[in-house]
């Protein structure tokens, strides 16, 4: 299985999961991270991989609350097939402005 | 709140027809002299910065041809006013003054509504004015579901003697159209100081126009930058970075101003300069009275409440993460509802991304203390991700104080410094 579930959430980031990965994950942390939460991460029965439990509009709207358990407990605890792109408008180019480093670029 | 420069507000006043004088917008000597060319001599230089009384600052200069007019651009752009950079000036037609009025519009917060004030003996120190001969000043209370129709604003100006019928037509229109910019507009304050007689009739010869800083959204025509109030100066691109946070999501809120964005402070008074995360602002303010009598002062100020998501929470750890030149971080939770969990999730994500090669353990000192709902839950994750584990990390819990962190924090910044070499 070569399929990618992806979906965008209210603050303008985007869930990718490689769902080959997730076949042979048994204790799927993401999903009891996200019933929890009350998100959107259900079990697809049919395929045995994560699915979406509601439609992708709710997500957007809000559906998911962000609290990013899924893509940290999938790290460390199930497959490493989860990440969350959260884009920062304009901090690319604020960094390339800088004439001193930051500390996480060898700065201090 | 969200200021408009002079010519931003006589934009939106031309918009609801209030008369104002030619003039162009320049960024240079060349596009100076063009404007004046084209706009006619004499003119008036006047420096764009969010600050008043420019005249007496050096930033408003008359010119009546070429030679006067080089001069006075080259003594105001580039140069500062107030301490206030010159970066745009506005070149206007200058204008034959017969008499000065002034008008604004505010809110009054013992009236509970907006109120329009007309001083008919012009507004040169409007606030001296006010407090020392109140009974020249005109004032209109305004019912905001109303509004303000002509005759309203022509009936605050009956028992004016001097001023001729069409003066007052003229500034009637003036006061209705200014009532339209600040409704539409959510203004804080709209006005005119002063609005000059002429021959030719009433027009604006200044702008401020200051904006509900929670309105902006509304208004993108407007195209202000989505950052907190930082006082005079306009918002740092950093500032406009965490500002969009949260434009695009509601969700909770990361208030996030830089109080040093150079270090200049810091440095100069011998100050040790770090990044600092609060849940609440009161507990920002009790964490300071710690923190900066041992020396060290916070370049930015951030509150982070309101319940935010976790993706706020790594959005702007990343933000304060990029001031460079900070020898620490601190996070400090108030005891509050928040969900600390998530905001740990948040803080870790970030760390995480900017310190792949130690992941998540910064090289900096970095104090967190979560002391609240789902604190923790916040502590063991730190723990479980491998981020408390780092040299210079210290997690605190929920018996921690302020004082507390502020040892940890002084603690872990002299070992950290010592095994930098001792030197900053």
């Amino acid at each position: 299985m070569s399929e990618v579930l992806a979906f965008k959430v209210r603050s303008g980031g985007t869930v990718t999961i490689s769902l080959s990965r997730c076949q042979d994950c048994e204790g799927r942390p993401c999903l009891q991270v996200c019933r929890v939460q009350g998100g959107p991460l259900v079990l697809d029965e049919a395929r045995g991989v994560p699915g979406l439990g509601m439609p992708l509009a709710e997500i957007e709207r809000g559906g998911c609350v962000e609290c990013l358990g899924c893509e940290l407990e999938c790290a460390l605890r199930g497959r490493q097939a989860l990440t969350i792109d959260l884009p920062l408008p304009l901090l690319d180019e604020y960094l390339a402005g800088l004439t001193e480093p930051v500390v996480y670029r060898g700065g201090r | 709140m969200a200021k408009l420069l002079e010519y931003q507000g006589k934009e939106l006043f031309r918009r609801f027809k209030i008369p104002t004088p030619p003039g162009k917008v320049v960024r240079c000597l060349d596009e100076a002299l063009a404007a004046a060319a084209q706009i006619g001599y004499p003119v008036i230089v006047k420096a764009q910065v969010y600050a008043g009384k420019r005249g007496k600052g050096g930033g408003i200069r008359p010119a009546s041809d070429e030679p006067e007019l080089r001069d006075a651009v080259g003594r105001i752009l580039g140069n500062q006013i107030y301490g206030l950079p010159v970066e745009v000036l506005l070149i206007e037609k200058q204008v034959e003054i017969e008499r000065e009025i002034y008008v604004g519009i505010t809110a009054d917060p013992t009236l509970r509504s907006p109120v329009i004030i007309v001083s008919i003996t012009g507004g040169v120190s409007i606030e001296e004015i006010a407090q020392e001969h109140p009974q020249t000043l005109i004032k209109l209370p305004v019912d905001i579901l109303r509004g303000v129709y002509f005759f309203d604003a022509l009936n605050m100006l009956r028992n004016v003697d001097d001023l001729s019928s069409a003066v007052k037509m003229g500034v009637a229109q003036v006061i209705s159209g200014l009532y339209e910019v600040y409704r539409r507009y959510d203004c804080k304050l709209a006005e005119i100081n002063p609005l000059a007689v002429t021959a030719e009739g009433v027009i604006a010869l200044d702008a401020r126009v200051d904006i509900d800083g929670d309105s902006v959204s509304r208004h993108p025509d407007l195209n202000l930058a989505q950052a907190e109030e930082a006082g005079d100066r306009r918002a740092t691109l950093l500032e406009q970075v965490a500002g969009a946070i949260d434009h695009q999501d509601h969700r909770g809120t990361v208030h996030f101003v830089q109080i040093d964005p150079d270090l200049s402070y810091a440095r100069a008074n011998g100050k040790v300069p770090f990044g600092f995360d609060c849940v609440g602002a009161g507990a920002s303010l009790t964490m300071m009275d710690e923190l900066v009598p041992l020396g060290y002062y916070p370049v930015n100020f951030c509150d982070s409440s309101g319940n935010p998501v976790g993706s706020k929470l790594y959005r702007i750890t990343k933000v304060i993460f990029s001031q460079p030149g900070i020898e620490g971080y601190v996070f400090v939770s108030c005891v509050s509802s928040q969900q600390l969990d998530n905001t740990a999730r948040g803080i870790i994500k970030a760390l995480k991304e900017l310190y792949p090669e130690t992941n998540g353990q910064p090289n900096i000192p970095t104090v967190l203390a979560f002391r609240g709902a789902w604190d923790e839950e916040a502590v063991q994750l730190l723990a479980e991700h491998g981020v408390s584990g780092g040299r210079w990390v210290r997690v605190l819990g929920r018996d921690s104080t302020e004082k507390d962190v502020a040892e940890a924090f002084r603690a872990l910044h002299e070992e950290w410094r010592t095994a930098q070499g001792g030197v900053r």
